[in-house]
């Protein structure tokens, strides 16, 4: 049975996809990162990938229990001024679906 | 009288009026697309619908009931299997079925207008990524007249993403990849180099415990030059090469880092430990004469436990395979780097941003870095040791 996809969830599934990517603060909630630049919080080394680490965590996190929502592959695209709140706003609830 | 049969005539309008006022009302630019999905953990197609206004309870459960939408092909009409909403501001549907992705398709939602369904993202080939560059200058704390410049630049100009879902493994397929990275210092002291390379890349992504790790490999070519003010020309091509290489992060060897940052809320991800493994073939330098064959190994590991305390270390070894006569021997390098994000004390001193721009000019990024670093690495392999303190984007 999928979780249904409400924004409650979906901030739930939001942050575990961060999780899965790395970023140990947005185990519980996002919300000590929502404001900070992607550019600033991801090492320089792991920047390049870092859309395509998003949405490889989008697709095992979201795509299986207990959400289990449908996921598009579309990876974010990443400027030097998106934020986790733009990465929200601008990409996850674009690339998920009940 | 006539008020009365006005008034009456009003009532009756508001009464037989059809409940159904409201329409779902799709986008005039793009209302439907097709889009590349994963379901069950595999690749396929459903069909993306863009609305305009949010939708009442009953529109939403319209809009869920697959019987209320039609598929037309060119080849053949397709049922659509069940119909999802996004997230409320979203504004957008999902249609899922088996239509395949190279017919074209229409849409008509409760028997009104036929859309065509624009054919969205769903190639593989993407052009033109890249980050901004990144740039430090430091001075050497022994040689204080000494300044180096370090730089590092990854383009993308084209990826092929033949990407492959499954439960736990993601491949990226093909990627195109330009990478720079250098030293251009003031003296023949420092270590001036640039290395350069163009290369094709596989990348698989691999989840383990609940955290996403990535490998690559790659196939590619690559120049190295010697650069400085003592050199014949700014930049002296000291190899030019084939080159294999190798990615791989270590699982959980960031997990300690995952923990602690889960803890104190610390927002930087936590960095597993990078290995890389290089194969360089004989090559030719500037001059045309033939150069060794290598090979590199690299690690690099970083530990942040706070805004005011990162810790970078790097380890590289490279061996020769051929006649060493020409003065080379294998070689190692480490350097070891205590680093501050200068950003959080920005924060507090205000004064700051008077030497070092404003938040928007350096993009709230940067660092306050103090090196060591030891031994012979390439590209010129020359001996140092140096200490240096500086400033930039990286670390």
């Amino acid at each position: 049975m999928p979780l249904p996809l409400t924004e409650e969830n979906a901030e739930k599934g939001f942050c575990a996809v961060l999780a899965c990517t790395g970023i140990g603060a947005a185990t519980d909630n996002c919300d000590s990162i929502r404001k900070e630049l992607i550019r600033k919080i991801v090492p320089e080394s792991m920047l390049d990938t870092y859309s395509a680490r998003l949405l490889a965590c989008a697709n095992t996190v979201c795509g299986n229990e207990p959400y289990r929502w449908t996921v598009v592959k579309e990876e974010p695209a990443i400027e030097d001024k998106t934020t986790f709140d733009d990465l929200w706003n601008g990409w996850f609830i674009h690339i998920v679906f009940e | 009288m006539k008020v009365a049969q006005i008034f009456f005539a009003v009532v009756a309008v508001i009464l037989l009026w059809p409940t159904r006022v409201r329409a779902v009302v799709f986008d005039t630019e793009n209302p439907f697309e097709l889009v590349k999905v994963s379901r069950d953990g595999k690749t396929a197609y459903d069909i993306r619908c863009n609305y305009q206004d949010s939708l009442s309870e009953s529109e939403r459960n319209e809009v869920r009931s697959p019987a209320n939408w039609k598929v037309i092909g060119t080849r053949s009409n397709y049922e659509v299997l069940s119909a999802g909403l996004g997230l409320g501001n979203s504004k957008q549907c999902v249609l899922k079925g088996n239509w395949p992705s190279d017919d074209d398709l229409s849409v008509s939602f409760e028997n009104s207008a036929i859309y065509k369904v624009k054919k969205g993202d769903v190639g593989n080939w993407s052009f033109g990524q890249g980050q901004p560059p990144d740039i430090s200058i430091r001075r050497l704390t022994d040689e204080r007249s000494l300044y180096a410049v370090d730089y590092s630049i990854v383009l993308q100009p084209i990826q092929l993403t033949c990407s492959r879902f499954g439960t736990n493994v993601w491949i990226r397929t093909l990627g195109l990849s330009l990478m720079s990275e250098g030293t251009i210092g003031s003296s023949d002291s420092i270590r001036n180099g640039t290395q350069t390379s163009f290369s094709f890349e596989v990348t698989p992504f691999y989840r383990v415990d609940g955290i996403m790790y990535r490998g690559s490999i790659s196939v590619g070519y690559g120049i190295e030059t010697k650069a400085g003010p003592g050199e014949p020309s700014f930049l002296t091509v000291l190899n030019k090469r084939a080159a294999l290489g190798v990615d791989v992060e270590v699982p959980l060897s960031n997990y300690p880092m995952f923990k602690l940052h889960s803890a104190t809320k610390y927002a930087r991800l936590a960095m597993p430990l990078t290995l890389r493994f290089n194969f360089l073939p004989r090559g030719t330098d500037g001059a045309g004469n033939i150069t060794l064959t290598r090979f590199d190994f690299k690690a690099a590991y970083e530990l942040a436990f706070s805004p005011y305390f990162i810790l970078q270390s790097k380890y590289h070894t490279s061996h020769f395979r051929g006649d060493l006569a020409s003065g080379l021997h294998n070689a190692t390098y480490s350097s070891f780097s205590i680093a501050q994000d200068l950003d959080v004390v920005k924060r507090s001193l205000g004064f700051l941003k008077l030497i070092l721009g404003s938040d928007d000019e350096i993009a709230n990024k940067s660092f306050i870095y103090f090196r060591i670093s030891s031994g012979r690495d390439s590209p010129t392999f020359q001996n140092v040791h140096e200490k240096s303190i500086g400033l930039g984007t990286t670390f």
